[in-house]
């Protein structure tokens, strides 16, 4: 990787570089196929820390029995991302890496507070999912890195991610992780309306002041987070309309996560 | 003596095993030595003067055969060809006149190179003024895209088209019955409404491949095209050569939907092969076949007038038709749209006129009833808002103008050959089956095919008593294999698994139209019924000279012929009367419009007919829908193969879903935005209602075998404005454009919220 720094790409589930590749949006003269590194595929739980191999596949997660046990929201993701040939193959380091704009997975990991470890010749470097990718196809990972591992704290926080999807598309996506101790932080993301996953301060401040209170109040927090927000607008959803989506599927989830008292 | 073989009851598709192991050859499978392969550079602009096209670098890359531009055509016998205009060159010349648009078609060893030089193309436009939509088209001082018109009388279908000189309108047809002006003066209530329906695209999994092989003078061509016979005709007119040195084979395809109807990229693959000396493969990638034809997008106004008891008593149409930048079939599309508006509604006055206009954007074509879905998009959408507007119940509203069986929609179309009313009643019944009660919406048609009735078979008799039937019928995947064999199977009283379906090859195969408009069962169907009818006589002449005694009252059997208990195997009955072990007998026939027995002389040859009726579920906070229940009602006449013809229906209405609720080719700026498979959405399996069910009425009156109609187009027909009127009636708002997209619902439902208040 640091040899062909400057034309260089990872290949692991391909389900977006061979795309872009082919229809001649992206062009590496060199690929490096990280298929055949098993480790980078493993997903064990160290005491509150959920370690997830950058190639496991989204079918992969979906079917596991440590996310589903400590990370349940992620599991029902990726079971239902896309469709079954792209969850069979595609990767959930290749998804937040790729940092498509429509992706649901970064929205959810960065709610989850999630931390992202990659390395390169120079030494090992963690980035919080939250901060990872910075704007459309725009990451912080440096081009002679690679991402090994997600690292998902696993928390007494009750999870839930909404979305509305037209065929293959996510619309709008949002993740709400809200503590079962009210003293403690909720975390409320937003994402594939923009650029990137943003998270909802007013909401999560509004949250943590009425931990009981789901009332007009919360949706007029949401609503004054989401109207600060760069919006996109194309053939599926006008800004206006996929603002009015982002606000309804993030109280959808904040409501759903609300309700789940109890449960991991 | 043999005994005769078991009776077989096998109704499996006759291309079964094939298809599911992967072994059935497509024309992208096709290998031939020698060949080349093409990749197409395409236009990046909407309308402009080619400056400059310089392939000098990219003819140097090493494993480039040659490259194919527009200086190649001069050699041609007939440098533009078309179906009813020649207006296409068959390749770019000095004008470009859509996004997509081929202007250079690399050859080379392989895929990789063709690929790579045709990024070495330099290429300078002098952009032109361009239309993206029909109203600019027709606008006072919109650009004009061919400077001629030179339209060609008969050539594919029956009729010329209308141009008007020195506009971009290619197609004019209008029917005019009564006085609609009048009638609307004795009116109680006129109600005039706007209807559009998007250009969509066909989506065929299988996009466009040709290989094209010189032999010679000798021309090969395999292709997955519908309609062969076009295509050697237009390749003839093309390139100068005979008719009967042109051969083209069409493997198995893998979905038409009209979009491989007539000809499509065929001239351009032959030219490729000509110049480069080599035969030439062309696979299009779907995002391709999505630049190479769509489905006509529509605009529709209708003045309907009524007394006041609910009979329609005048209906004005005009139908504006968005028909690309070159014509092929879209005359022909104008025309049936305007007899499709209609309905099977008996209404004395009638003032109808479509035209079709080129547009700068990708052609438009033959797809699923052609003109069909647009207008009764238009017509069942209005007749709800007129049924609302008037307080009558939108099924009551329709019994009161429905023609009974044997009414004329039109006095030059033959009378109605099917009971609208017992349909809806049996789309009543259907649904309340699948419980919930009624229907939310509901909506019917009636559509006469274009069929011409004109179509050739061989059935050859082997001596083993394996037939291989002669046809070019084409199964693009609608199972006409399977009927064909039915048909035979049944006329010859063989058992199916003995008969092979030949793949479609116009040198050893009688002409037959094209495999379009529903018309395989009935033309093809009869073709081989006869061919076989044909084929047994014979047999059963040789039989009764070889049978002991001449008796004549011989029957066929599986395997062979029959006199009382006594057996012969085909194999001894040739063998007896030709004295040796071998021969065959070949049936043979052609349907033609003046066929013994067959009314054939008056259109169509039967009434493509459906009602479909739903009920819908929508997410007012977001905008979806979706249609919760589904049924489909066809008067088939008589199905060969129930399956399959069920499998028809509920796949036309399936498209049709995709068309209500999903689909639009989309253009900003000229250019196409969502044309690839990643952009473009069609309905995937969990969008279709749970709870479905179709009906299909058999009284076996159809002209085909066994009392068969025509089928596989009706299904698309009803769907879209039985999903909006079930939104009306369910949540209040009607929306009049295609797709009913989230978006669009959402913003009917605020807008309904703001009226309220």
């Amino acid at each position: 990787m640091a040899r062909y720094s400057d034309d260089v790409s990872p290949y692991a589930g391909g389900t977006e570089l061979l795309l872009a590749m082919k229809m001649h949006f992206a062009d590496y003269q060199h690929l490096v196929d990280l298929k055949r590194i098993p480790e980078l595929r493993t997903i064990i739980r160290r005491d509150d820390i959920v370690s997830l191999g950058a190639l496991a596949t989204h079918a992969t997660i979906a079917d596991d029995a440590i996310i589903s046990g400590a990370v349940p929201a992620l599991g029902a993701l990726c079971s239902s991302i896309a469709n079954a040939r792209v969850r069979t193959s595609g990767t959930i380091g290749g998804n937040l890496c790729f940092a498509e704009p429509r992706a649901d997975p970064p929205v959810l990991l960065a709610a989850l507070d999630a931390q992202l470890v990659l390395k390169s010749a120079r030494g090992e470097h963690h980035i919080s999912a939250s901060q990872f990718i910075i704007g459309a196809l725009e990451t912080l990972r440096a081009p002679d890195e690679l991402l090994l591992r997600i690292e998902i704290p696993v928390t007494a926080c009750n999870i839930r991610y909404e979305r509305v999807v037209f065929g293959h598309r996510t619309i709008a996506g949002a993740a709400a992780a809200i503590p079962k101790d009210p003293a403690n932080k909720p975390r409320i993301w937003v994402g594939c309306i923009g650029t990137h996953p943003t998270s909802l301060p007013t909401t999560e401040r509004y949250i943590s002041a009425n931990p009981a209170s789901l009332d007009d109040g919360l949706t007029h927090a949401i609503a004054t987070d989401i109207g600060t927000l760069d919006i996109v607008s194309d053939e599926d959803a006008s800004a206006d309309y996929r603002r009015h989506l982002a606000e309804t599927v993030t109280r959808r989830a904040i409501t759903a996560a609300a309700d789940k008292k109890g449960t991991p | 003596m043999r005994k005769e073989s078991p009776p077989d009851n096998n109704t499996a598709r006759a291309d079964l095993i094939d298809k599911v192991t992967g072994g059935a050859v497509y024309a992208s499978d096709i290998r031939v030595p020698r060949m080349a392969h093409g990749r197409i550079l395409r236009s990046a602009v909407p309308h402009a003067r080619i400056t400059r096209l310089d392939v000098t670098e990219a003819s140097a890359l090493d494993g480039v055969v040659t490259i194919l531009t527009g200086e190649d055509m001069a050699t041609l016998a007939q440098i533009h060809w078309g179906l009813f205009l020649n207006d296409r060159p068959v390749i770019a010349i000095d004008k470009v006149r859509y996004v997509g648009e081929p202007v250079a078609l690399v050859v080379a060893e392989t895929l990789e190179i063709a690929e790579a030089a045709l990024d070495l193309i330099d290429i300078d436009y002098e952009h032109l003024p361009f239309v993206d939509t029909a109203a600019a088209a027709i606008a006072p001082d919109a650009p004009v895209l061919h400077d001629v018109h030179d339209a060609i009388a008969d050539f594919y279908f029956t009729g010329q088209a209308k141009p008007v000189a020195g506009t971009n309108i290619f197609q004019k047809f209008g029917v005019s019955t009564g006085d609609a002006t009048a009638a609307e003066c004795d009116a109680a209530h006129i109600f005039e409404h706007t209807y559009t329906f998007p250009g969509v695209s066909h989506f065929a999994l299988e996009p466009h491949s040709v290989v094209a092989a010189f032999e010679g003078d000798d021309l090969t061509v395999w292709s997955g095209a519908q309609s062969p016979t076009a295509v050697q005709k237009v390749l003839s007119r093309v390139f100068g050569i005979a008719v009967a040195n042109i051969r083209i084979i069409v493997p198995f395809v893998g979905g038409g939907f009209g979009g491989k109807a007539s000809v499509k990229i065929e001239p351009l693959v032959v030219a490729a092969a000509r110049k480069a000396g080599r035969p030439v493969r062309v696979t299009l990638t779907l995002a391709e076949s999505m630049l190479t034809c769509r489905r006509l997008g529509a605009t529709m106004t209708l003045h309907t007038s009524l007394d006041k008891t609910g009979k329609i008593l005048s209906k004005r149409a005009t139908i504006l038709l968005d028909g690309g930048a070159y014509a092929d079939t879209g005359p022909a599309v104008a025309a049936k749209a305007a007899h499709r508006i209609i309905g099977p509604y008996d209404i004395a006055n009638l003032e109808i006129e479509a035209k079709a206009v080129y547009t700068n954007t990708v052609p438009g074509a033959a797809f699923r009833s052609i003109g069909g879905p647009q207008a009764v998009w238009a017509t069942e959408s209005q007749m709800d808002e007129i049924a609302d507007a008037m307080g009558i119940d939108p099924v009551e509203l329709r019994r009161r103008n429905l023609l009974p069986r044997g009414g004329e929609i039109l006095d030059t179309l033959r009378p109605l050959d099917a009971d609208i009313g017992d349909m809806i009643g049996r789309a009543d019944q259907a649904i309340m089956n699948l419980g919930d009660g009624a229907a939310a919406g509901i909506a019917v048609a009636a559509t006469d095919p274009g069929i011409l009735p004109l179509g050739g078979a061989l059935v050859r008799v082997l001596v083993d008593g394996s037939i291989i039937v002669m046809s070019n019928s084409v199964d693009i995947g609608q199972g006409v294999r399977t009927v064909l064999r039915e048909v035979v199977a049944k006329m010859l009283n063989q058992n199916p698994n003995s008969i092979q379906i030949a793949n479609p090859d116009t040198s050893t195969t009688p002409f037959d139209w094209g495999t379009g408009a529903s018309r395989s069962t009935v033309i093809m169907g009869l073709a081989v019924e006869d061919a076989a009818r044909d084929a047994s006589d014979q047999i059963l002449a040789l039989a009764s000279s070889v049978f002991d005694g001449a008796p004549n009252d011989l029957r066929l059997v599986p395997g062979g012929v029959a006199h009382g208990d006594e057996f012969l195997p085909f194999q001894d009955v040739y063998h007896r009367a030709f004295g040796v072990d071998s021969g065959e007998v070949v049936g043979r026939a052609m349907v033609t419009p003046t066929r013994d027995g067959s009314d054939f002389k008056k259109s169509p040859l039967f009434w493509e007919t459906a009602v479909g009726a739903c009920d819908v579920d929508v997410d007012q906070e977001i905008g979806t829908l979706s249609v919760t229940r589904y049924v489909g009602v066809a008067d088939v006449g008589h199905a060969i193969n129930p399956s399959g013809a069920e499998g028809q229906e509920e796949g036309a209405a399936v498209q049709g879903l995709g068309h209500a609720l999903f689909e639009r080719l989309d253009y900003v700026d000229g250019q196409p935005v969502n044309a690839t498979p990643i952009a473009y959405r069609v309905p995937a399996i969990g969008d279709i209602a749970k709870r479905a069910h179709t009906v299909l009425i058999e009284n076996g009156d159809g002209p085909g075998p066994m009392g068969a109609k025509g089928m596989g187009e009706g299904g698309i027909l009803p769907v879209a404005p039985a999903i909006a009127n079930a939104l009306a009636r369910r949540y209040g708002i009607r929306i009049r454009d295609l797709p009913l997209t989230p978006e669009r619902i959402w913003r009917a439902l605020r807008k309904r919220g703001d009226d309220a208040t």
